[in-house]
């Protein structure tokens, strides 16, 4: 007897559990209608598709993943639910290989961004493969650099910054070893000739870092923060950090950064490097599986969402298919190969 | 005092907003979907709430309280799953989240060995409960100079706060003292295992790419814990054994649990205080709070001897300062824009999709959505710890069910929480494996809880101290190098030097008035 | 007794000595070198296992001098085979896991062992074993969206 009400309480608990998760969302099963007249005929997932992502829930990539994901169901794009799945550890290498050894299998995209080189390049033991290994989608936005300090701080330009670098080793913090902030870092430090940076990597994400500036943690001086990471603390009454310069070829001309000037113009003549916010798919795909999901995130990027999001987080908007994504590929991975050598990382 | 009235004045229309009935259904669902999250296994509170983001983008964007709702609803989650991520803890002794793997030391013995679990599970949820509303009005009224103190930890401040929750556990396990050290330095060694996140380089990883992600303590302690006490059991008392327990399971242990927390609120409520700052430093919380609320009920409450045998302050203790900093976490979020958890991390990501900026300018720009979000606090909690306490005793039955399906089942979950923490198939076996280890250390009397403690602290200690050491350029003095620092280093020292010094005055008094 | 409390010990050391070796480059500060801050990743490692190394063999040496018991390690035969069956369809379990699928490992795990240690009826571990998995799956690839590992056979199958 008593076995049997266990059995029932069991059952009952479960079915419960399974109701309740029922009930919160429900997968979307109209078809895309987004697919745009041309050559190739897109070809359409038949299951569940699996967004990876290579950080812990709410670390880095992992807000984008998830705005794409909210227009990407929104708007129907896909006629298969598209679920997020995080794969965090050794700066992307486990969700690398994950996607990676789904060869051909169109259900498998992920989110990238620079940890895609870095980690592809400097990994050791080195991984099996490269960048250009993996089928591209897009790129939706390049997220620029700013060079930031305390408010507090005496220097007002990125020359003065430079200036007391060359006297002694500044103290600077960014997200990671090896990975695009200390990239960055390192490239400052071999255009301009400074001394060497203490660089303190972070793991706990770009707001952190910005965080660490504005407490003066550790006596941090520098970081190299994305615009959206800094606003709070630009935008603080009183402010508590300020942005020198900013890493791209030309001033800001909107948003609360308009006019800011460049790092260029200061004479720190880097303007080519920004987080790339893009999406690679499994090796292998076909042409007309490629281009379904170039369709898909060509929808989000065309959403006001989108579009709303970027200018929150003072993105720059740079949708890259095709050829011209292979290409940008090509061209980050000579970048980071050239940083990671030039500081013997390889 | 102006300012104090013009913050119930908030207050009150917070409430006014929280109060509206679609906020409050948002509010339920979100409790109730916590809660089933909570207890799910693998599933805490962070993926729950990444899990809805996407659905809170249409509340966001077409109910009728906007962006409000949706953080309302998202918050629910949160507070659900902490309540509910104790319930595998306390019956099964899988942890169902990182901050309840404490509660495996004394909540699961009282369940099962003491043949409570209706107690224990009251007193979790009451601690919550108790926890939770000091903090919120700490939330309430002290939010941004807290969060103008926490910025100021870094690296230095961290290392000793870590360093202070090591000696605050000086002795656990004391009964064989050099055993205790060998399991203390195997956790050490375990949280290195992985990839060094300060050089980019593996480490003991052998070659092996999955291992990058590190040795999790969560799929250790379900192997130490959820699989090893199965074996344990299973040897001790036979294949098919049937659990006892306390005669009647109902609302008698509840009353029990309030009559042990007027006990103990002495010890509780300053507890629930250190948990709240705990949570408000970015990037740190509950996890360690947990273990700091628990080693200091334990060297200050006078049944120091209970403690790991199912004392009732080893549950509340810990469970008063997780769900603190659970609450403490938004501060930073809402203050600073700073997330101060992952948790919060991903409300944060919420925040952004929905159109706000966190950070100071919230409390000018949307008025509304701060104080409606505080005080849903408030209720989402009340709401959360009436449901939890009703379902107490339909909870305990649970640990009646046949030995034939539970055994199994308890397998089945720990393999599912794993599994989804990081979707790796790896850290499956790795819970199976400490399984093994766990039985085996337990039977050789090894101590356990050193192992976990130096497992979950050891890494974040490394990285800190190495991070200090990074930003002097060698220098040991940035230690001590900041007053904060410098005065929890000293009350580290005192810490571990106290129980030297009482031992060598003369015993003259031996009942200390307090307790 | 004591035998046993060596062996643990010694692999134990075993396992501290396999990482002393593998972390020994960086077991010194080092304030000049290339490690940042003076400290290297090998640092931290390999004194947590130096540490195991000593207290290891402190409590091997302990355990030879002292005057344990030679047996009575296991309270008897039973319960030997009590742990040996439980742990062994656990290990076949999992270490398919990446073959079966959770879906379907679930539903063998749990019907073997209604069958074989609960002695249920033939029909009562069938259901649950349909019953718990497809519980799972409509909590977790339904309703929350969290995929488990699937067999070798998906996509043909859904599980």
């Amino acid at each position: 007897m008593l076995s049997r009400r266990g059995v029932a309480v069991l059952a009952t608990a479960l079915i419960t559990l399974a109701a309740c998760g029922g009930g919160t969302a429900t997968p979307s099963a109209s078809p895309s209608t987004s697919a745009s007249a041309s050559a190739v005929t897109a070809e359409k997932p038949t299951r569940p598709v699996e967004f990876v992502i290579s950080t812990a829930p709410g670390g880095g990539s992992d807000t984008y993943a998830r705005i794409m994901q909210g227009v990407i169901e929104k708007l129907k794009l896909s006629p298969q639910p598209v679920n997020p799945v995080n794969k965090p550890g050794g700066s992307g290498a486990v969700a690398f290989q994950y996607v990676f050894e789904k060869k051909g299998d169109m259900h498998y995209v992920m989110i990238t961004l620079n940890s895609f080189w870095t980690t592809l390049i400097t990994t050791k033991p080195a991984l099996p493969y490269k960048p250009e290994d993996f089928t591209p989608i897009a790129n939706l936005a390049n997220d620029p650099f700013f060079l930031w300090v305390n408010e507090k701080s005496p220097w007002k330009t990125a020359g003065d910054l430079i200036a007391e670098a060359k006297n002694r080793p500044l103290i600077a913090t960014g997200t990671g070893s090896k990975q695009e902030d200390e990239v960055l870092f390192r490239r400052i430090q071999d255009v301009a000739g400074t001394k060497a940076f203490n660089y303190v990597p972070d793991d706990q994400g770009g707001g952190h870092v910005a965080t660490a500036l504005r407490g003066q943690q550790a006596g941090i001086e520098v970081t190299v923060n994305n615009p959206s990471e800094g606003l709070p603390g630009y935008q603080a009454t009183p402010r508590e950090i300020r942005p020198l310069c900013t890493f791209q070829p030309q001033s800001p001309t909107t948003g609360p950064f308009a006019g800011l000037a460049t790092c260029k113009s200061q004479g720190l003549p880097i303007d080519d490097y920004y987080v790339v916010r893009a999406i690679m798919a499994a090796p292998g795909l076909s042409a007309a599986q490629q281009k379904f999901w170039v369709d898909v995130f060509k929808g989000v990027y065309d959403s006001q969402e989108w579009k709303d999001f970027a200018a929150k987080n003072v993105l720059d908007l740079n949708f890259v298919s095709g050829d011209a994504f292979k290409k940008l590929v090509q061209d980050l991975t000579k970048v980071h190969t050239d940083i990671a050598q030039k500081n013997g990382w390889l | 005092m102006n300012e104090f009235l013009s913050i119930l004045g908030d207050l009150a229309s917070g409430f006014g907003t929280a109060a509206q009935p679609f906020n409050l259904l948002m509010l339920l669902i979100g409790v109730l979907l916590g809660l089933v999250i909570g207890v799910l296994p693998g599933l805490g509170g962070t993926s729950g709430v990444a899990i809805l983001l996407p659905v809170t983008v249409h509340i966001a964007s077409g109910g009728p309280g906007g962006a409000t709702s949706a953080v309302i609803l998202l918050c629910g989650v949160y507070w659900g799953a902490l309540f509910g991520g104790v319930v595998t803890s306390i019956l099964f002794n899988i942890p169902g989240e990182p901050w309840s793997v404490v509660l495996l030391f004394d909540g699961f013995p009282l369940a099962k060995r003491k043949g409570r679990p209706g107690l224990a599970l009251s007193s979790s949820f009451l601690a919550s409960f108790v926890g939770a509303l000091l903090a919120t009005l700490l939330f309430t009224f002290f939010s941004k100079p807290l969060a103008d103190i926490a910025i100021r930890f870094g690296p230095p401040e961290l290392f000793a706060v870590f360093i202070l929750s090591f000696t605050t556990l000086v002795g656990l396990g004391a009964e064989s003292p050099l055993k205790s050290v060998m399991m203390i330095g195997f956790g050490l060694l375990l949280a290195a295992v992985g990839f060094d996140t300060l050089t980019g380089s593996p480490r003991l990883a052998f070659g092996h790419i999955e291992v990058l992600s590190g040795i999790g303590f969560v799929p250790v302690t379900i192997g130490l814990f959820g699989i090893g006490e199965i074996l344990a059991s299973a040897e001790e008392s036979g294949i098919g054994h049937v659990e006892r327990l306390s005669a009647r399971v109902g609302f008698k242990d509840i009353r029990e649990a309030f009559g042990a927390l007027r006990q103990r609120l002495h010890l509780i409520l300053p507890i629930s205080v250190i948990g709240f700052f705990f949570g408000s430093l970015p990037g740190h919380g509950a996890t360690a709070g947990s273990f700091l609320g628990y080693g200091l009920a334990r060297q200050y409450s006078k049944n120091k001897a209970d403690f790991g045998k199912g004392e009732i302050s080893g549950i509340m203790a810990p469970q008063a300062a997780a769900d603190s900093a659970a609450v403490g976490s938004l501060v930073p979020m809402i203050a600073l824009g700073v997330p101060g958890s992952p948790t919060s991390a991903v409300i944060m990501a919420g925040l952004f999709i929905w159109g706000l900026n966190p950070g100071p300018l919230l409390f000018v720009e949307h008025k509304d959505f701060v104080w409606g979000l505080i005080a849903s606090v408030y209720l989402g909690h009340l709401l959360t710890f009436l449901i939890c306490l009703t379902t107490v005793p339909l909870l305990a039955m649970i640990m009646r069910t046949p030995y034939a399906i539970i055994t199994p089942f308890i397998v089945i979950i720990s393999i599912i929480g794993a599994y989804s923490l990081n979707n790796s198939l790896f850290d499956v076996g790795v819970t199976v494996v400490f399984g093994v280890v766990g039985y085996w250390l337990r039977k050789m009397k090894y101590p356990l809880a050193p192992l976990v403690v130096a497992l979950v602290l050891g890494d974040s200690t490394e990285r800190t101290l190495r991070q200090s050491l990074i930003a002097s350029g060698g220098n040991p003095l940035i230690l001590v190098g900041s007053p904060i620092a410098a005065a929890l280093m000293a009350l580290a020292a005192l810490m571990i030097l106290l129980p030297f010094a009482k031992s060598l005055l003369p015993r003259r008094r031996t009942a200390s008035p307090a307790a | 007794m004591r035998q046993y409390e060596v062996a643990t010990a010694a692999i134990l050391m075993l396992i501290a000595a396999v990482a002393m070796f593998d972390t020994r480059a960086g077991a010194l500060p080092d304030p000049s070198g290339t490690a940042p801050g003076g400290l290297g990743p090998g640092f931290y490692p390999f004194w947590a296992a130096a540490l195991i190394f000593v207290t290891g063999g402190a409590v091997a040496y302990r355990a030879l001098v002292s005057a344990l018991p030679r047996e009575g390690v296991f309270k008897d035969r039973r319960s030997i085979a009590a742990v040996v069956t439980l742990i062994v369809p656990v290990i076949v379990a999992t270490s398919s896991l990446a073959w079966t699928g959770f879906y379907a490992m679930t539903a063998a795990y749990m019907g073997f062992f209604m069958l074989s240690v609960g002695r249920y009826r033939w029909y009562w571990a069938g259901a649950a074993a349909v019953l718990l998995p497809a519980a799972i799956y409509a909590a977790f690839e339904l309703g929350f969206r969290v995929p488990l590992p699937k067999s070798l056979l998906y996509p043909a199958v859904p599980f």
